[in-house]
């Protein structure tokens, strides 16, 4: 109790200022709708016995099988590949390894679409099966090939985030190690499961929890190919039902999952950080020629055609082929409102990360540095949560003020603010931790105030990572599909909406041609992106 | 100038100081030492604002600026800080970073003086990454002093610095002090460069203050083994054998008390000055040259001893050696 006083009076004698105030509402106001859910998690629901006797068990377990499924399968392939174009040379090393980060321009739902007729390559077996087997056998097959089929195809182009992350963590602390193991006499067929795997974990893990999120957060994908994840239950109890009550008791589900797998992340990486002391440019790589490159040229390309190179081929194959007409749909606004939207939301969220992170470095306030961990939660919260957490808010909100967050760009832009302010934050957080903290207190003993020291010192250091905060962010929204879908005021399309609203309409011709616009609009950031990283920003 | 009175601090569970007292006249130049985590940065984020106190008070020109429900933010303190990664803004050249500090235009013409004593003309429109540890160090005390303080902190100011730079620097900021009659904190781990640079030394461990005073006062009369041991080698032998002595070190280990001999202070026995001297007869255990001085560790009857003595006389392993105590 007295620790409790001596806290509290501590934190109102120090650094009560608009700098701090500000940041600790927003914070709040950011997290307000996902502690919404929290609170209303025992609300009353006419339909949560039906869910709970005959659909939750499928919801939870799905997800489980895709999670697990796409967790081991993307982690495979992408330390595989970030091991290979580390540690090896070969012919086209340097354009694989550019190459190898292009799935990521490919939403989930994409991806999906364009490998929509994949069951019918399967059709005379299933023919076979029925007659061979029986129907029951025939459909529990389906169902396994089914699971098979999304969890590749989410693989395919999730895995860029653990081949970034590995590939930083190998550059940053597996050469030293590596050249420390070898004058250990470890032999070089064991280095990657004794020296480097260890390593690297944090990075992996970094990497997995990514992926995991994104599979979590995917509605569209496995709409499509009919498997029942919480995501699609979330969906079903709200679209389906209008039973609100139900639809937080699955989110609630969901961020239990959620919080599984961040807990998990933090005892597998056992509080281990990059530290940056490896050295990275000592390294010489092993040459590989002749027959021995060609299975590891496979393994790198394979990813690459299936995630990048086959999607982004039928989608233009299906442009130019069908003669696809432009003015089916209005393209030209809707991607004019993909790039305000993405663009504003952007910008406005890099400017409130930069905002509290300035305050909470700047000040050091013990309670802001605690709040503004709620404010990042909206990332590891798929989008599904966040948009009845922001319907919550909005019913809640509408009892005393008559503004509405639903169907309003105002709405969708906060919704794009709670779930993307940490996508934004951690870039910038890190390059200020990485400036060191005493440049802040330096200039606060200087008699600097904190504007001068924002503008003048904060900014010029932190543009290039503002700048690639804002490009990730960027693409992220132009990509987003769950919250759009479900907050966009009426009438108000973008590209990956009309790209769903077509794939319902079984036009998959025509949806070819929103899809290869967000590709488009991907693509030139993430090589801005790529190359930043490169540079060492 | 500066009073600390009573003051507490701790992360967690971890008592950093504790019922830290410590009053400071203006100009004076203070050190305090200690070894990692003894909590002297602690103390400098205090005075400077940066932290706050769970208990005590801390008073700066007679206004409190920490305690009693009152405290002032590091901005108004009135006090700078020269931090031990020096801080200095990398987008900015050094004269930038020397006049970014509130009002330091006004104080142009000491800055010139600054800066010529300093010896840092030439590096001023160079930026932090293109110059050395040394340089940087020197822009970092000129910027802290250009916004002209009452009092100026500094954390480990030549901890990251080579040896030859050390003894110049040292006198540099010494001087620099002295010229502009600026009260200084100074923490570092090295009493060695603390007796070159401060009028007073404290000795901090574990938060508390273990010895207050000026550095030959410190180096001849330790009270502890511990803060013995900061300035170097030395030898612990029982008081009982030297009843005179008026140094004395209690041993809370051994509950006995001790004096302490470094290993310089023996020579070799002469008849004509041994008088009233203790005398110690031993055998060379070990010995190694460092130097221009033999470093030997003599085993006696009841103790070993370690004693430096100048190289230019034969010894060897085996051979009896005959000392006399200061």
């Amino acid at each position: 109790m007295k620790r409790a006083y001596k806290y509290f009076k501590k934190e109102l004698l120090s650094d009560n200022n608009v700098w701090n105030t500000l940041s600790i509402l927003v914070s709040l106001i950011i997290f307000s709708p996902i502690l919404l859910i929290i609170l209303n998690i025992t609300g009353e629901s006419n339909n949560w016995l039906h869910i709970k006797e005959n659909l939750l068990f499928n919801y939870v377990f799905s997800t489980l099988y895709l999670v697990i499924g796409v967790g081991i399968i993307s982690t495979v392939i992408g330390v595989g590949c970030a091991w290979f174009v580390t540690y090896y040379n070969f012919s086209g090393r340097k354009y694989i390894e550019w190459l190898l980060i292009l799935p990521m321009t490919i939403p989930t739902y994409i991806a999906a679409y364009s490998y929509y007729d994949i069951l019918e390559i399967f059709n005379p077996f299933f023919n076979w099966c029925r007659v061979n087997i029986g129907l029951e056998e025939t459909i529990m097959i389906e169902n396994i090939l089914i699971y098979f089929i999304v969890i590749m195809l989410f693989s395919f182009v999730l895995y860029p985030y653990v081949y970034l992350s590995s590939k930083a963590s190998l550059t940053i602390q597996g050469s030293r190690a590596i050249e420390a193991a070898k004058t250990l006499g470890i032999p070089t067929n064991q280095l990657l499961w004794k020296v480097i795997i260890p390593i690297i974990r944090p990075g992996i893990i970094a990497g997995l929890s990514l992926v995991v999120m994104e599979t979590l957060n995917d509605y569209a994908a496995v709409e499509y190919f009919g498997v029942s994840t919480l995501t699609i239950g979330i969906f079903r109890s709200w679209f389906g039902m209008y039973d609100m009550n139900s639809a937080i008791r699955l989110s609630f589900f969901l961020i239990t999952f959620v919080f599984i797998v961040l807990a998990f992340e933090k005892i597998l990486r056992k509080g281990a950080k990059y530290d940056g002391k490896g050295g990275s440019s000592t390294l010489e790589r092993i040459e590989i020629r002749g027959y021995k490159k060609l299975p590891v040229i496979l393994f790198c390309l394979t990813p690459l055609l299936l995630g990048f190179f086959i999607p982004v081929g039928r989608l233009f194959s299906w442009m130019l082929g069908h003669n696809v007409s432009m003015n089916d749909f209005n393209l030209l606004s809707v991607t004019l409102n993909t790039l305000g939207i993405s663009l504003a939301s952007s910008v406005l969220i890099v400017l409130i990360a930069f905002f509290i992170i300035f305050s909470k470095n700047y000040f050091n306030k013990d309670s802001l540095r605690k709040l503004s961990h709620l404010a990042i939660l909206g990332y590891s919260m798929p989008g599904a949560i966040i948009a009845i957490g922001i319907l919550k808010l909005n019913s809640t909100i509408n009892g005393f003020i008559s503004f509405m967050l639903i169907g309003s760009i105002s709405g969708l832009i906060f919704s794009y603010v709670v779930r993307f302010l940490a996508v934004s934050w951690q870039p910038i957080d890190s390059s200020m931790e990485k400036l060191g903290s005493n440049i802040n207190k330096a200039s606060r003993t200087l008699n600097v105030s904190p504007q001068k020291s924002l503008i003048h010192l904060n900014y010029p250091i932190l543009k290039k990572s503002l700048l690639i905060a804002c490009l990730i962010v960027f693409i992220d929204i132009s990509k987003e599909l769950p919250l759009t879908l479900i907050l966009r005021p009426f009438n108000f399309d973008t590209l990956s909406t009309l790209t769903y609203d077509l794939i319902s309409q079984a036009q998959f011709f025509q949806s070819s041609v929103p899809s290869l616009m967000i590709i488009c609009i991907s693509l030139p950031a993430i090589v801005l992106i790529n190359r930043q990283v490169d540079k060492g920003v | 100038m500066l009073q600390i009175q009573g003051v507490s601090k701790s992360y967690g569970m971890q008592n950093v100081l504790r019922n830290f007292s410590l009053d400071i006249e203006s100009g004076e130049i203070i050190s305090v030492v200690g070894s990692s985590g003894s909590g002297k940065t602690t103390l400098l984020r205090l005075i400077s604002g940066l932290e706050m106190p769970d208990d005590g008070q801390i008073t700066l020109k007679n206004e409190i600026v920490s305690g009693n429900n009152n405290f002032v933010r590091p901005e108004d303190r009135d006090c700078s800080l020269v931090f031990q990664d020096y801080a200095l803004f990398p987008n900015m050249s050094m004269r930038q970073n020397i006049y970014f500090g509130k009002n330091s235009e006004n104080n142009k013409e000491k800055i010139e003086q600054l800066i010529e004593i300093t010896d840092i003309e030439s590096i001023l429109e160079k930026f932090p990454h293109q110059c050395s540890g040394g340089e940087q160090q020197r822009v970092a005390l000129v910027r802290s002093l250009a916004v002209n303080p009452s009092l100026v902190l500094m954390d480990e100011p030549l901890s990251n610095l080579d040896q030859s730079l050390k003894a110049n620097l040292a006198l540099v900021i010494r001087n620099l002090l002295k010229k502009f009659k600026i009260t200084a904190v100074i923490v570092t781990h090295d009493i060695m460069d603390a007796m070159e640079m401060s009028d007073r030394l404290i000795v901090i461990d574990k938060g508390e203050v273990m010895q207050n005073g000026i550095s030959n006062e410190l180096y001849s009369n330790p009270q502890s083994k511990k803060i013995a041991l900061l300035f170097g080698d030395t030898n612990f032998i029982p008081l009982k054998m030297f009843p005179d002595s008026k140094n004395k070190i209690f041993d809370v280990d051994t509950n006995k008390d001790l004096i302490s001999i470094r290993p310089n202070q023996f020579s070799l026995y002469d008849e004509d000055l041994a008088s009233g001297k203790k005398v110690f007869v031993g055998k060379i255990e070990s010995i190694r040259e460092v130097a221009l001085e033999y470093k030997i560790k003599l085993k006696c009857k009841d103790l070993s001893l370690k004693v430096s003595l100048n190289s230019q006389i034969e010894l060897s392993i085996g051979q009896e050696l005959k000392l006399m105590a200061p």
